[in-house]
């Protein structure tokens, strides 16, 4: 039964617009009749495995499928692009399960403090936790700071669009009834990533990758090697994926996000990040899987999911039978660690299953334009739609599209853009909480607000300092460094 | 001043309106409604005009708008061949925008499930690809959304507009 | 050559273009006369994008299936946005009304109608209404309350902070209590979901919240270990029409008890029956519902299948082993007789813009512009 779920998961995180909801609608009728661990572990493995096989599209076709492979796309797309699609799946691939492990054993860590860690934190902590997040991705997916938190600001803006208003009334959504539940993150992810790569595909008349085909550059070692290189990497990445896990409602951007920016800050040659760095492969992934038993945490504990698929899932768990409490983690300790299992062998498993598959799917990136070009834009336009199965999808994916097109060449990020919006509402519920709970004591009363804070202005100003400072020195004769690293072609 | 600078301006330009706009546009509404938006939209203009000053002294310095001594951006890795390759074969972005609109008419008018496979088969055609290829392409996209997507998952695509126009 | 193969493409064209079409064309899908499903799908459209939900219609579909002539396959499909109001639109005006497809209105839908609120293009009364299903909903209190019970309520350490989504009819029914005690009361909109006011609540930063009985049912263990219990239900409604304790739930007083027992004297005010109104709405949980004009034979069929696929034993016993609580199904008649007086009861002075009742449940209102 795992295995079924592994391959539906490993399917629905392949194909951009599919996602592990799709995988739940998919499965849960089929859970219903099965005993409750059996079911548990069917529907796990399935959700578990969504973030493995979405670096698929993030990396060979520059198109994140889900929010959770915007970083990989980064320096994923341009190792495919130089030839080393293999190379930089395999490391993702390698970098998910150790990343799955070192959160098991931060989990068994960490078991006695859980409860103090998951209640010492409230709105105001979790605003600035999502603000530093956003921060991250505006500060570090572009050439430049000021235009990454203008996208960022900007995706914050359309996060609003919405009915859910104190009086009723549509806030930036007028008449139009499909915008009131907000601008769906689907369409607005596929157009504009997908549309800008389509029409470059059309306009170079060439291949995704501009290598020669090269079958024996399968990355199964190179890859692994990558991973054994940067173990240290990996502990880091995935130490800030478990406890963003950990921390309910964060999700995996701000894992994925904080792993990045790691591999970032502690890199040499930081300037090489979104051309084609292993290690902003690696990173995100780590950190991303990471978040997932750490994520589960939570939810099983104390019935507060640690993200939104966790949500989906508590609820599942509970009409399968399982109740969330504190004798999960002592005298039910053994079912719990039965789910983090089921989590690092589906993701080995589906590691090695995309192995096999991902010599046919590198085939894509030297597929002619011509053939690429349509297909693309078809299965992009089909997943699009899966959003609300609307004309508006369709609309939204061709607008982003065109603003994507833009924005690409005119070197404005569009990731902070899409953090912008998936963070948004929370960051609005947040804020709203945070003032209206506390006024504005919140800012000054909460030391780990402080602490948050001085670590997100640091994320701002450090870059800026020290880009600063080197070109002062280069103004004294030596060579400059600027950029801490740019967006994905 | 180059083109991407002139970009680069539009955009912040745009950025900074929307900003505007929308804290004209809350004014309206209830704190709560209001707060958040606000403090986006004062970020966003905070920053447009940081960047709008900064494109403005990089054109009278004769700088390119990162600060880079050479005006031609952006590199290999980030945006390809950037706005300079763009310009140079406008025609044929053009014409791709202009297909993937005709696209988008196809679905609103015929629905995905017919629009996209003739748009994929009449895409490879008139790009010489052998007919083959057309039509397994073609059928093989559009057996995969049957199969898939409308009998396994229940997927409902819209109700396209001449089917609506006819009744059907 | 080049000629040739050039001549055989267009010619191989008209064939596939024929063919797709002919695939792809919609079915169509009018029923005859002697009503039998045989062999048709039918689609059970939900307006909402929650697992929960579609695991339940798709548990309940296989038994109303059982019930129809010529049982039929049936399909979940979702319609979500605009709150539930884009999928409850869709089915009232774009679906053939020839028995193949239905569908639920859920309390916002129903609200918005009764309101006049924007985007409402529906009108229940025209619904061919087949059933409603009911739902309790239960009030609670976190340790920071420092009450020792619900009727200790007078005790509170402090202002009493309610988490809520938004201010809706529930909320209004706890001010109103709470008024009734004479507590200093708050409402602290703009939670997400039941589990972000738990966390709220555990941490202290809250102290009181609510969540449907099902969903209380299924995570009392959790609550009761992180100190949070039941302060009160919002109640049943019986066959009179009066607001009883839910069966399944007999030691929790309802709203309407304890807003007497705090404020004998406001029994028959404007105050207490809004407190009944809101247990009222809380009973219009979800409407099912087949597209206006389908035929009266087609519509009596369905009413009979949908009641009997709900009183199945199996499927109660199923869906209480799932669910955590009762599957609580009114037929069609108890449904019109609900929504009807819900709506009625919301057509009053209090409930209308300026109304106390107005106020108490929309947050607010925009400066410069009357609600409709």
């Amino acid at each position: 039964m795992m295995m079924v779920g592994i391959l539906v998961g490993m399917f629905v995180g392949l194909v951009p617009g599919l996602g592990g909801l799709v995988g739940f609608a998919l499965l849960i009728p089929f859970s219903l009749s099965m005993e409750p661990l059996v079911g548990l572990a069917f529907l796990l493995a399935m959700s578990a495995v969504t973030t493995q096989t979405d670096t698929i599209p993030a990396v060979i076709l520059g198109v994140p499928g889900t929010a959770a492979a915007m970083a990989t796309s980064l320096d994923g797309y341009p190792l495919a692009k130089k030839g080393q699609a293999g190379r930089a799946l395999c490391a993702s691939y390698y970098a998910s399960i150790f990343g799955t492990l070192v959160a098991t054993a931060l989990f068994l860590l960490f078991l006695p403090i859980l409860r103090a860690v998951i209640f010492a934190f409230g709105q105001p902590e979790f605003f600035m936790l999502v603000m530093l997040g956003l921060i991250l991705a505006g500060s570090l997916a572009g050439n430049s700071l000021s235009r990454g938190l203008i996208m960022a600001g900007f995706g914050l803006l359309l996060s609003t669009v919405t009915l859910e208003t104190s009086t009723g009334e549509p806030r930036f959504a007028g008449d139009i009834i499909y915008l009131w539940e907000g601008v769906p993150l689907l369409p607005v992810i596929l157009g504009i990533f997908a549309i800008p790569e389509v029409i470059d595909l059309a306009r170079r008349q060439s291949s995704i990758s501009k290598t020669s085909y090269d079958t024996r550059v399968s990355g199964l070692w190179w890859g692994l090697r990558d991973c054994l290189e940067n173990w240290w990497l990996i502990i880091k990445a995935s130490t800030l994926g478990t406890i963003a896990g950990f921390i309910p409602g964060l999700g995996g951007q701000v894992a994925e996000w904080m792993a990045y920016g790691t591999a970032v800050a502690s890199d040499e040659n930081p300037k090489s990040f979104g051309k084609g760095n292993i290690r902003g492969v690696i990173a995100p992934e780590a950190g991303t899987a990471a978040q997932k038993p750490g994520a589960l945490i939570p939810t099983i504990t104390f019935g507060i999911p640690g993200n939104g698929g966790m949500a989906i899932l508590l609820g599942v768990f509970m009409i399968l039978g399982l109740r969330p409490g504190p004798e999960m983690v002592t005298t039910k300790l053994d079912a719990t660690m039965m789910m983090v299992w089921v989590i690092v062998v589906a993701n080995i498993i589906a590691a090695i299953l995309a192995l096999f598959l991902q010599k046919w799917l590198i085939l894509l990136c030297y597929l002619r334009s011509t053939i690429m070009v349509p297909l693309v834009l078809g299965t992009m336009l089909v997943g699009a739609t899966m959003a609300n199965q609307s004309f508006g999808d369709v609309v939204l994916f061709f607008l982003f599209g065109v603003f994507g097109y833009v924005f690409k060449h005119a070197d404005w990020p569009r990731v902070p853009l899409i953090m912008g919006l998936i963070m948004g509402k929370l960051a609005e519920q947040y804020l709203f909480l945070s003032t209206n709970l506390h006024g504005f004591k919140w800012l000054t009363d909460r030391p780990i607000v402080w602490v948050i804070g001085a670590v997100t202005i640091a994320v701002v100003v450090v870059p800026a300092i020290k880009r600063y400072r080197k070109a002062n020195l280069a103004d004294d004769g030596q060579p400059a460094n600027q950029s801490v690293s740019g967006e994905d072609d | 001043m180059t083109i991407s600078q002139l970009v680069d301006l539009l955009l912040t330009l745009f950025f900074g309106l929307v900003g505007l706009a929308a804290i004209i546009m809350v004014g309206d509404f209830p704190f709560r409604d209001q707060l958040f938006p606000v403090v986006a939209s004062i970020l966003i203009i905070i920053f447009t005009i940081g960047s709008g000053v900064t494109i403005i002294r990089n054109m009278r310095l004769g700088l390119d708008n990162d600060g880079d001594q050479e005006s031609i951006r952006p590199s290999e890795g980030r945006a390809g061949d950037g706005i300079h390759g763009v310009q140079q074969d406008f025609k044929t972005v053009r014409r791709i925008i202009g297909l993937i609109t005709l696209l988008v008419l196809l679905v609103f008018l015929i629905g995905h499930m017919i629009a996209i496979p003739v748009f994929i088969f009449l895409y490879m055609k008139l790009n010489r690809e052998p007919l083959w290829i057309c039509l397994v392409s073609a059928g093989g996209f559009y057996a995969f959304t049957r199969a898939v997507l409308i009998e396994t998952m229940n997927v409902a695509f819209p109700v396209p507009y001449l089917f609506d126009w006819l009744g059907l | 050559m080049k000629i040739n193969i050039s001549l055989i493409s267009r010619l191989l064209l008209i064939p596939v273009f024929a063919l797709i079409a002919v695939v792809s064309w919609p079915s169509s899908s009018s029923m005859a006369a002697g009503v039998s499903f045989k062999g048709k799908t039918i689609t059970i459209w939900m307006p909402s994008k929650s697992v929960g939900i579609r695991l339940f219609l798709e548990m309940w579909s296989g038994y109303i299936s059982k019930n129809l002539p010529g049982n039929p396959k049936m399909i979940v499909k979702g319609k979500p946005g605009g709150g539930g109001l884009v999928g409850v639109n869709f089915l009232y005006n774009a679906v053939k009304p020839d028995g193949l497809a239905m569908g639920y209105a859920a309390t916002p839908a129903m609200i918005g109608y009764a309101t006049n609120a924007r985007g409402v293009k529906f009108d229940p009364n025209k619904m061919s209404v087949l059933g409603i299903q009911r739902q309790n909903w239960v009030a609670l209190y976190g340790k920071a309350a420092g009450i020792k019970g619900p009727f200790d309520v007078k005790n509170a350490s402090g202002e009493l902070t309610f988490a809520a989504r938004t201010k809706n009819h529930l909320t209004m029914a706890t001010t109103l209590v709470m008024d009734a005690a004479g507590v200093k009361f708050r409402v602290i909109e703009g939670f997400g979901p039941p589990s972000t006011m738990f966390q709220a609540m555990g941490s202290g930063e809250v102290k009181m919240a609510y969540t449907s009985l099902p969903g209380y049912v299924r995570v009392t263990d959790n609550l009761n270990s992180l100190q949070i219990y039941p302060f009160y239900q919002y109640g049943d409604i019986d066959d009179k029409g009066n607001v009883t304790r839910d069966k399944n739930f007999p030691n929790v007083p309802t709203a309407v008890e304890l807003y007497e027992k705090f404020n004998p004297k406001g029994i028959g005010s404007d105050d207490h029956k809004a407190v009944k109104t809101a247990v009222r709405i809380v009973a219009v949980n979800r409407t099912f519902w087949l597209p206006p004009k389908t035929d009266q034979k087609i519509v009596d069929i369905w009413r009979h299948a949908v009641e009997t696929a709900a009183n199945d034993p199996e499927l109660r016993s199923k869906y209480r082993k799932k669910f955590g609580a009762p599957f609580k199904f009114g037929n069609w008649k108890q449904a019109l007789k609900t929504i009807k007086s819900s709506i009625a009861a919301l057509d009053t002075p209090y409930f209308q813009p300026g109304g106390k009742g107005f106020k108490l449940m929309y947050r607010g209102k925009k400066k410069g512009k009357k609600k409709k």
